[in-house]
């Protein structure tokens, strides 16, 4: 197994300040599977609904990823579940294991008892598997795998233990489908976002090359995609649906922290209408004779 | 608070003028409403806070972006009159 490594990223204590708030609270403006990140929306479907477009999200990384049928699925960084109960409700999966860090989270899945659901809390640097997975997905997990104030080098070598252990689960000829926010048209570090100070601490999102160059031998990128106009939409759908269930936020979580959400909705929308923030979404195939020790 | 009509142009210039002269620490007076609004200094977390404001203010929704698009005090109030008839309109 894998020698003991720093984890350089988010602490247990951060996800729960943001992720364990309250199931109630993220149930008024999530979509029925309780998807926190961006969906995907099909530019032919007039009006579309935020349900629709999260599962056709869902079902693009459990393709991208190869899972349906599988026997062995893994989920970092699952949230309420929602990719976990299409894996096995749809898609016939044997076995979906989550990773998470909410406490609440971990209660909301195991409520929902589903057949073949496995869900752990506990980070992707301290989980080890019974037997190796068929496919592993992430979706919205990555933006927590590195704290900021970290150099280039020290991330990468963070988001490259990430891929060597998941390289290590995967069996050989594995795929997984990776969905995060990314830094785009901004210099690291630029003070007053209001997103990173207020509602998400101790969280540095990556760069697309900084993803890509962790990746180098041990998992070759078969796909990249940048699809922020997606938040855009999600976003506005995520505002509109706290807004509209205002008196329910204030009286579950209180006016400060329902306004902080309003205004974190209003932070991330104008970071991916303007770019500073992208939405990618890559794939990327296990290499079977990997070179761990590349140079960089 | 949300207002219970549409102000007027001038009500518009006004609060948009105050605003920016309280962020800047500047004399009402002083502030050039031609003037891009990250040539004084704003930037971007002060721009999506201003727009947040206005939404109140106005009492309908707005672009986030709405100060990247319009960086003037003249170009928002020209751009906010226009949105306001148009809703008002539909």
């Amino acid at each position: 197994m894998n020698q003991t490594i720093e984890n350089p990223g988010t602490s247990k204590a951060a996800i729960s300040y943001h992720y364990d708030i309250g199931n109630d609270f993220y149930r008024l403006f999530l979509d029925r599977n309780c998807c926190y990140s961006g969906a995907m929306y099909d530019e032919a479907v007039e009006n579309e609904s935020l349900d629709s477009a999260q599962e056709r999200k869902l079902d693009y990384h459990i393709h991208e990823s190869k899972a349906s049928g599988a026997k062995r699925v893994l989920d970092v960084g699952c949230g309420w579940g929602g990719m976990l109960k299409r894996l096995v409700t749809v898609h016939r999966v044997a076995l979906a294991t989550g990773l998470t860090l909410s406490a609440r989270q971990e209660d909301y899945i195991r409520a929902m008892a589903l057949p073949g659901v496995e869900v752990r809390v506990e980070s992707w640097s301290d989980h080890s598997p019974g037997e190796l997975y068929d496919s592993i997905i992430s979706v919205g997990a990555f933006e927590h795998f590195a704290k900021p104030g970290l150099e280039r080098e020290a991330r990468v070598r963070g988001y490259r233990d990430f891929y060597r252990y998941c390289h290590e689960w995967l069996k050989p000829g594995g795929w997984m489908s990776l969905q995060t926010i990314g830094l785009g048209a901004l210099d690291r570090g630029t003070r007053g976002q209001f997103v990173f100070e207020r509602v998400f601490p101790e969280t540095d999102i990556p760069r697309l090359g900084e993803m890509a160059d962790a990746a180098e031998g041990i998992f070759e990128i078969v796909k990249v995609r940048n699809d922020r106009m997606d938040y855009i939409r999600t976003g506005r759908e995520f505002r509109a649906r706290l807004r509209q269930n205002w008196s329910a936020a204030v009286k579950l979580v209180g006016e400060e922290i329902a306004n902080r959400y309003d205004q974190y909705f209003r932070f991330s929308l104008a970071g991916f209408e303007l770019g500073t923030t992208n939405l990618y979404r890559l794939t990327l195939r296990r290499i079977d004779r990997p070179r761990f020790d590349i140079r960089l | 608070m949300a207002r219970s009509s549409a102000p007027s142009e001038e009500q518009l210039r006004d609060w948009l003028v105050s605003k920016v002269a309280a962020v800047l620490g500047m004399r009402a007076p002083d502030v050039d409403v031609s003037k891009d609004l990250e040539a004084y200094g704003l930037g971007s977390r002060e721009l999506v806070e201003l727009s947040g404001e206005l939404e109140e203010f106005i009492g309908c929704e707005l672009s986030p972006t709405l100060a990247f698009d319009y960086p003037s005090i003249a170009s928002l109030v020209r751009i906010l009159k226009k949105e306001i008839v148009t809703r008002s309109d539909s």
